[in-house]
Protein backbone atom coordinates (compact mmCIF):
# COMPACT_ATOMS: atom_id res chain seq x y z
CA UNK A 1 0.00 0.00 0.00
CA UNK A 2 3.47 2.48 0.24
CA UNK A 3 3.12 5.22 -2.37
CA UNK A 4 5.89 7.83 -3.28
CA UNK A 5 4.34 11.88 -2.78
CA UNK A 6 7.10 13.53 -5.03
CA UNK A 7 7.45 16.84 -3.51
CA UNK A 8 10.30 18.20 -6.32
CA UNK A 9 13.46 16.90 -4.67
CA UNK A 10 12.01 15.45 -1.70
CA UNK A 11 10.31 11.81 -1.75
CA UNK A 12 8.27 10.71 0.54
CA UNK A 13 7.10 6.92 0.90
CA UNK A 14 3.12 6.90 2.80
CA UNK A 15 0.86 4.38 2.88
CA UNK A 16 -2.16 6.12 1.01
CA UNK A 17 -4.75 2.64 1.46
CA UNK A 18 -4.42 2.78 5.19
CA UNK A 19 -5.26 6.63 5.33
CA UNK A 20 -8.05 6.70 2.69
CA UNK A 21 -9.89 3.55 4.51
CA UNK A 22 -10.07 5.21 7.80
CA UNK A 23 -10.60 8.36 6.08
CA UNK A 24 -13.90 6.38 4.09
CA UNK A 25 -15.49 5.44 7.11
CA UNK A 26 -15.72 8.25 8.67
CA UNK A 27 -16.69 10.48 5.04
CA UNK A 28 -20.43 10.19 5.36
CA UNK A 29 -21.03 11.20 8.75
CA UNK A 30 -18.28 14.36 8.60
CA UNK A 31 -19.18 15.59 5.25
CA UNK A 32 -22.90 14.97 6.33
CA UNK A 33 -21.82 17.85 8.83
CA UNK A 34 -21.05 19.99 6.80
CA UNK A 35 -24.24 22.64 5.48
CA UNK A 36 -22.31 24.84 3.13
CA UNK A 37 -21.76 23.11 0.16
CA UNK A 38 -21.84 26.16 -1.74
CA UNK A 39 -17.85 27.02 -0.89
CA UNK A 40 -14.73 24.93 -0.50
CA UNK A 41 -11.20 25.20 1.07
CA UNK A 42 -9.60 23.66 -0.73
CA UNK A 43 -9.87 24.39 -3.98
CA UNK A 44 -9.08 23.32 -7.68
CA UNK A 45 -6.88 26.72 -8.31
CA UNK A 46 -4.17 25.50 -5.36
CA UNK A 47 -4.33 22.34 -6.08
CA UNK A 48 -0.82 21.19 -4.88
CA UNK A 49 0.49 18.75 -7.90
CA UNK A 50 -0.18 22.19 -10.05
CA UNK A 51 2.67 23.82 -7.51
CA UNK A 52 5.89 24.06 -9.37
CA UNK A 53 7.52 21.34 -8.10
CA UNK A 54 10.27 23.62 -6.06
CA UNK A 55 7.62 25.06 -4.10
CA UNK A 56 5.87 21.67 -3.34
CA UNK A 57 7.09 20.67 -0.29
CA UNK A 58 6.90 23.98 1.50
CA UNK A 59 3.56 23.80 0.23
CA UNK A 60 2.59 20.03 1.68
CA UNK A 61 4.45 21.02 5.34
CA UNK A 62 2.11 24.24 5.24
CA UNK A 63 -0.94 22.01 4.55
CA UNK A 64 0.40 19.24 7.12
CA UNK A 65 0.39 21.51 9.89
CA UNK A 66 -2.45 23.30 8.77
CA UNK A 67 -4.68 19.66 9.40
CA UNK A 68 -2.61 19.25 12.43
CA UNK A 69 -2.90 22.07 13.94
CA UNK A 70 -6.20 23.73 12.93
CA UNK A 71 -8.22 20.78 12.39
CA UNK A 72 -7.92 17.57 13.72
CA UNK A 73 -6.85 18.61 17.19
CA UNK A 74 -9.54 21.27 16.71
CA UNK A 75 -12.42 18.74 15.57
CA UNK A 76 -15.00 17.67 18.15
CA UNK A 77 -17.78 15.09 17.81
CA UNK A 78 -19.78 13.23 20.60
CA UNK A 79 -19.27 9.85 18.40
CA UNK A 80 -16.16 7.71 20.17
CA UNK A 81 -16.14 5.64 17.26
CA UNK A 82 -15.51 8.88 14.53
CA UNK A 83 -12.91 10.27 17.12
CA UNK A 84 -10.96 7.43 17.42
CA UNK A 85 -10.49 7.93 13.52
CA UNK A 86 -9.84 11.20 13.32
CA UNK A 87 -6.94 10.25 15.94
CA UNK A 88 -5.43 7.65 13.98
CA UNK A 89 -5.35 9.82 10.78
CA UNK A 90 -3.58 12.70 12.66
CA UNK A 91 -1.24 9.78 13.86
CA UNK A 92 -0.23 9.50 10.20
CA UNK A 93 -0.34 13.16 9.43
CA UNK A 94 2.67 13.31 12.15
CA UNK A 95 4.39 10.18 10.77
CA UNK A 96 4.55 12.09 7.60
CA UNK A 97 5.30 15.65 8.98
CA UNK A 98 8.66 13.66 10.89
CA UNK A 99 9.67 12.17 7.20
CA UNK A 100 9.45 15.43 5.99
CA UNK A 101 11.97 16.79 8.37
CA UNK A 102 15.22 15.02 6.91
CA UNK A 103 13.80 17.06 3.62
CA UNK A 104 13.80 20.20 5.60
CA UNK A 105 16.83 19.17 6.94
CA UNK A 106 18.37 18.94 3.67
CA UNK A 107 17.39 22.22 2.27
CA UNK A 108 15.09 20.46 -0.48
CA UNK A 109 11.63 22.54 1.21
CA UNK A 110 12.14 25.74 -0.08
CA UNK A 111 9.10 28.62 0.31
CA UNK A 112 8.82 30.91 -2.65
CA UNK A 113 6.03 33.09 -3.30
CA UNK A 114 3.70 30.50 -4.73
CA UNK A 115 3.53 28.37 -1.98
CA UNK A 116 3.13 31.42 0.17
CA UNK A 117 0.41 32.74 -1.82
CA UNK A 118 -1.38 29.73 -2.52
CA UNK A 119 -1.49 28.73 1.05
CA UNK A 120 -3.00 31.99 2.01
CA UNK A 121 -5.59 31.42 0.04
CA UNK A 122 -6.52 28.07 1.64
CA UNK A 123 -6.31 29.71 5.02
CA UNK A 124 -8.56 32.89 4.03
CA UNK A 125 -11.32 30.17 2.37
CA UNK A 126 -10.58 28.40 5.95
CA UNK A 127 -11.31 31.71 8.00
CA UNK A 128 -14.11 32.64 5.90
CA UNK A 129 -16.26 29.90 8.04
CA UNK A 130 -16.64 30.00 11.54
CA UNK A 131 -15.54 27.75 13.94
CA UNK A 132 -16.27 24.32 14.10
CA UNK A 133 -17.89 24.70 10.37
CA UNK A 134 -14.54 25.61 8.96
CA UNK A 135 -13.00 22.87 10.99
CA UNK A 136 -15.74 20.10 9.92
CA UNK A 137 -15.60 21.02 5.79
CA UNK A 138 -11.37 20.70 6.24
CA UNK A 139 -12.23 17.79 7.24
CA UNK A 140 -14.54 16.19 4.95
CA UNK A 141 -11.69 17.61 2.32
CA UNK A 142 -9.32 14.82 2.91
CA UNK A 143 -10.85 13.13 0.14
CA UNK A 144 -9.25 15.94 -2.18
CA UNK A 145 -6.03 16.27 -0.26
CA UNK A 146 -5.17 12.69 -0.49
CA UNK A 147 -6.19 13.24 -4.37
CA UNK A 148 -3.54 15.84 -4.54
CA UNK A 149 -0.96 14.41 -2.83
CA UNK A 150 -1.25 10.78 -5.11
CA UNK A 151 -0.92 13.12 -8.37
CA UNK A 152 2.00 15.07 -7.46
CA UNK B 1 -46.49 27.73 -12.49
CA UNK B 2 -44.52 26.77 -8.90
CA UNK B 3 -45.59 23.66 -7.18
CA UNK B 4 -46.27 24.07 -3.38
CA UNK B 5 -44.10 23.39 -0.87
CA UNK B 6 -46.49 20.63 0.94
CA UNK B 7 -46.38 18.07 3.38
CA UNK B 8 -45.72 15.51 0.53
CA UNK B 9 -43.09 12.69 1.19
CA UNK B 10 -39.84 13.27 0.11
CA UNK B 11 -38.25 10.34 -2.37
CA UNK B 12 -35.71 8.17 -0.49
CA UNK B 13 -33.04 6.05 -0.61
CA UNK B 14 -31.54 9.12 -3.57
CA UNK B 15 -27.88 7.87 -3.98
CA UNK B 16 -25.67 7.91 -7.17
CA UNK B 17 -25.06 4.34 -9.38
CA UNK B 18 -21.87 4.95 -10.93
CA UNK B 19 -19.50 2.19 -13.13
CA UNK B 20 -16.83 3.82 -15.20
CA UNK B 21 -17.76 6.99 -14.43
CA UNK B 22 -21.41 6.73 -16.08
CA UNK B 23 -23.17 8.22 -12.95
CA UNK B 24 -26.83 7.80 -12.89
CA UNK B 25 -28.54 9.37 -10.42
CA UNK B 26 -31.09 7.09 -8.89
CA UNK B 27 -34.19 6.91 -6.20
CA UNK B 28 -37.04 5.12 -4.90
CA UNK B 29 -40.38 7.17 -4.87
CA UNK B 30 -41.99 8.30 -1.41
CA UNK B 31 -43.67 5.78 1.30
CA UNK B 32 -47.02 6.24 0.00
CA UNK B 33 -47.16 7.67 -3.14
CA UNK B 34 -46.34 4.43 -5.17
CA UNK B 35 -48.68 3.32 -8.32
CA UNK B 36 -49.59 7.30 -8.48
CA UNK B 37 -48.75 9.91 -10.86
CA UNK B 38 -46.31 11.41 -9.34
CA UNK B 39 -43.41 13.05 -11.18
CA UNK B 40 -39.97 14.16 -10.27
CA UNK B 41 -37.19 16.80 -10.84
CA UNK B 42 -33.84 16.53 -10.28
CA UNK B 43 -30.80 19.34 -9.90
CA UNK B 44 -27.31 18.77 -9.29
CA UNK B 45 -24.64 20.82 -7.12
CA UNK B 46 -21.19 20.76 -8.24
CA UNK B 47 -19.23 20.93 -4.63
CA UNK B 48 -17.93 24.34 -3.93
CA UNK B 49 -20.09 26.39 -6.25
CA UNK B 50 -22.41 28.85 -5.46
CA UNK B 51 -25.77 27.32 -7.39
CA UNK B 52 -27.71 24.11 -7.85
CA UNK B 53 -28.37 23.67 -11.01
CA UNK B 54 -31.22 21.94 -13.20
CA UNK B 55 -31.39 18.74 -15.44
CA UNK B 56 -33.50 20.08 -17.93
CA UNK B 57 -34.34 16.14 -19.25
CA UNK B 58 -35.44 15.44 -15.86
CA UNK B 59 -37.94 17.77 -15.11
CA UNK B 60 -41.01 16.40 -14.45
CA UNK B 61 -40.33 12.61 -15.18
CA UNK B 62 -42.24 9.75 -13.85
CA UNK B 63 -39.55 7.47 -13.85
CA UNK B 64 -36.92 7.21 -10.61
CA UNK B 65 -33.73 7.40 -12.30
CA UNK B 66 -31.64 10.45 -13.81
CA UNK B 67 -28.20 10.15 -16.67
CA UNK B 68 -26.07 12.95 -14.88
CA UNK B 69 -23.09 11.30 -16.73
CA UNK B 70 -22.51 14.42 -19.22
CA UNK B 71 -23.07 17.29 -15.93
CA UNK B 72 -20.68 14.77 -13.62
CA UNK B 73 -17.76 13.95 -16.14
CA UNK B 74 -15.06 15.76 -14.39
CA UNK B 75 -14.07 12.89 -12.03
CA UNK B 76 -11.63 14.77 -9.95
CA UNK B 77 -14.68 17.12 -9.18
CA UNK B 78 -17.14 16.26 -6.50
CA UNK B 79 -20.86 16.81 -6.45
CA UNK B 80 -24.48 16.55 -5.18
CA UNK B 81 -27.42 15.05 -6.33
CA UNK B 82 -30.88 16.31 -4.96
CA UNK B 83 -34.74 15.33 -6.20
CA UNK B 84 -38.11 16.58 -5.10
CA UNK B 85 -41.61 14.67 -5.93
CA UNK B 86 -44.73 16.63 -7.45
CA UNK B 87 -48.40 15.60 -7.37
CA UNK B 88 -50.89 17.74 -8.94
CA UNK B 89 -49.82 21.24 -7.05
CA UNK B 90 -47.89 19.73 -4.46
CA UNK B 91 -43.94 19.23 -4.09
CA UNK B 92 -42.08 17.31 -1.31
CA UNK B 93 -39.12 18.76 -0.13
CA UNK B 94 -35.38 18.43 -1.95
CA UNK B 95 -34.01 14.74 -0.93
CA UNK B 96 -30.45 14.80 -1.35
CA UNK B 97 -27.30 12.37 -2.13
CA UNK B 98 -24.03 12.28 -0.10
CA UNK B 99 -21.49 14.28 -1.22
CA UNK B 100 -20.39 12.20 -4.31
CA UNK B 101 -16.56 11.37 -5.21
CA UNK B 102 -16.52 9.87 -8.89
CA UNK B 103 -13.01 9.39 -8.60
CA UNK B 104 -13.16 7.06 -5.40
CA UNK B 105 -16.91 5.72 -5.55
CA UNK B 106 -17.14 4.82 -8.99
CA UNK B 107 -17.41 0.53 -10.28
CA UNK B 108 -14.89 -0.31 -12.57
CA UNK B 109 -16.54 -2.82 -15.42
CA UNK B 110 -15.25 -5.66 -17.15
CA UNK B 111 -12.53 -6.01 -19.39
CA UNK B 112 -12.85 -7.00 -22.85
CA UNK B 113 -11.76 -10.78 -23.06
CA UNK B 114 -10.40 -12.26 -25.99
CA UNK B 115 -9.42 -15.89 -25.80
CA UNK B 116 -7.39 -17.93 -28.62
CA UNK B 117 -7.21 -21.30 -27.64
CA UNK B 118 -3.97 -23.62 -28.43
CA UNK B 119 -3.96 -27.59 -28.15
CA UNK B 120 -2.62 -27.13 -23.66
CA UNK B 121 -2.86 -24.04 -23.25
CA UNK B 122 -5.14 -20.61 -23.97
CA UNK B 123 -4.26 -17.10 -24.40
CA UNK B 124 -6.07 -14.52 -22.88
CA UNK B 125 -5.68 -10.55 -23.97
CA UNK B 126 -7.62 -8.54 -22.14
CA UNK B 127 -8.68 -4.30 -22.98
CA UNK B 128 -9.44 -2.00 -20.14
CA UNK B 129 -13.11 -0.73 -19.85
CA UNK B 130 -13.40 2.64 -21.00
CA UNK B 131 -14.55 5.86 -19.48
CA UNK B 132 -18.15 6.81 -19.91
CA UNK B 133 -17.74 9.45 -23.05
CA UNK B 134 -20.01 12.35 -23.62
CA UNK B 135 -20.24 12.07 -27.49
CA UNK B 136 -19.58 8.77 -29.37
CA UNK B 137 -16.79 10.32 -31.30
CA UNK B 138 -14.48 11.51 -28.45
CA UNK B 139 -11.62 9.85 -27.85
CA UNK B 140 -11.62 7.14 -25.75
CA UNK B 141 -10.36 7.38 -22.08
CA UNK B 142 -9.32 3.81 -20.61
CA UNK B 143 -10.00 3.69 -16.98
CA UNK B 144 -6.43 2.14 -16.96
CA UNK B 145 -4.95 5.80 -17.84
CA UNK B 146 -7.09 6.99 -14.63
CA UNK B 147 -6.50 4.32 -12.66
CA UNK B 148 -2.62 3.57 -13.18
CA UNK B 149 -2.47 0.43 -10.73
CA UNK B 150 -5.20 -1.09 -12.39
CA UNK B 151 -5.54 -4.88 -12.07
CA UNK B 152 -7.04 -8.11 -13.58
CA UNK B 153 -8.18 -11.08 -11.34
CA UNK B 154 -8.64 -13.75 -13.84
CA UNK B 155 -10.19 -17.32 -12.98
CA UNK B 156 -10.13 -20.00 -15.23
CA UNK B 157 -12.53 -23.07 -14.75
CA UNK B 158 -11.97 -26.74 -16.30
CA UNK B 159 -16.07 -28.21 -16.92
CA UNK B 160 -14.76 -31.56 -16.94
CA UNK B 161 -12.62 -31.76 -13.64
CA UNK B 162 -14.64 -28.58 -11.71
CA UNK B 163 -11.32 -27.61 -11.01
CA UNK B 164 -11.02 -23.48 -10.82
CA UNK B 165 -7.67 -21.48 -10.63
CA UNK B 166 -6.96 -17.83 -10.69
CA UNK B 167 -4.00 -15.36 -12.04
CA UNK B 168 -3.60 -11.64 -10.60
CA UNK B 169 -2.11 -9.73 -13.76
CA UNK B 170 -1.64 -6.24 -14.19
CA UNK B 171 -0.26 -6.48 -18.12
CA UNK B 172 -3.20 -7.04 -20.93
CA UNK B 173 -1.64 -10.42 -22.32
CA UNK B 174 -1.50 -13.83 -20.25
CA UNK B 175 -1.52 -17.16 -21.04
CA UNK B 176 -3.18 -20.48 -18.99
CA UNK B 177 -0.19 -23.50 -20.35
CA UNK B 178 -0.34 -27.31 -19.04
CA UNK B 179 -4.31 -27.79 -19.83
CA UNK B 180 -5.46 -31.00 -21.36
CA UNK B 181 -6.02 -30.83 -24.67
CA UNK B 182 -9.78 -30.92 -26.24
CA UNK B 183 -11.40 -29.26 -23.05
CA UNK B 184 -13.98 -26.76 -22.22
CA UNK B 185 -12.76 -23.94 -20.10
CA UNK B 186 -14.68 -20.80 -18.71
CA UNK B 187 -12.66 -17.68 -17.94
CA UNK B 188 -13.96 -14.90 -16.13
CA UNK B 189 -12.02 -11.17 -15.58
CA UNK B 190 -12.78 -8.53 -12.80
CA UNK B 191 -10.84 -5.42 -13.21
CA UNK B 192 -10.43 -4.06 -9.66
CA UNK B 193 -8.21 -1.47 -8.24
CA UNK B 194 -6.32 -1.85 -4.95
CA UNK B 195 -7.43 0.67 -2.64
CA UNK B 196 -10.73 1.65 -1.35
CA UNK B 197 -13.49 -0.83 -1.13
CA UNK B 198 -14.11 0.05 -4.44
CA UNK B 199 -16.99 -2.82 -6.31
CA UNK B 200 -15.74 -4.24 -9.58
CA UNK B 201 -18.38 -5.95 -11.94
CA UNK B 202 -16.36 -9.09 -13.12
CA UNK B 203 -16.97 -10.04 -17.18
CA UNK B 204 -19.02 -12.94 -18.36
CA UNK B 205 -18.25 -16.01 -18.13
CA UNK B 206 -16.48 -16.92 -21.60
CA UNK B 207 -15.63 -20.31 -22.84
CA UNK B 208 -13.39 -21.93 -25.45
CA UNK B 209 -12.28 -25.64 -25.89
CA UNK B 210 -8.76 -26.57 -26.65
CA UNK B 211 -7.71 -28.06 -29.25
CA UNK B 212 -7.31 -31.69 -30.35
CA UNK B 213 -3.56 -33.15 -29.25
CA UNK B 214 -2.25 -33.65 -32.64
CA UNK B 215 0.20 -36.20 -31.98
CA UNK B 216 -2.54 -38.83 -30.85
CA UNK B 217 -4.42 -38.32 -33.88
CA UNK B 218 -1.58 -38.70 -36.37
CA UNK B 219 -0.81 -42.17 -34.12
CA UNK B 220 -4.83 -42.97 -34.83
CA UNK B 221 -4.19 -42.59 -38.92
Amino acid sequence: GLKRLHLGSCVLSMNFQEIRNEFLEIKGYVQAEDENLDNRILKSSEALQDIKPTERCCFFHHLLRFYLDRVFKNYQTSNYHIRRKVSSIANSFLGIKRELRLCHDHLMCHCGEEAKEKYTHILSHFEELDGQKAVVKALGELDILLRWMERT
Amino acid sequence: APCVSSGLPKPINVTFSSVNMKNVLQWNSPEGLRGTDVVYTVQYLIYGQKRWLNKSECRNINRTSCDLSYDTYDHEEQYYGRVKAIWGKHCSKWAETERFNPWLETQIGPPVVALTPGEKSISVVLTAPEKWKRNAENNSVSMHQIYPTLKYNVSIYNTKTNKKWYKFVTNHTLEFPQLESDTLYCIRVQAYVPGPRRKAKPSDNQCITTLKDQTSELKVK
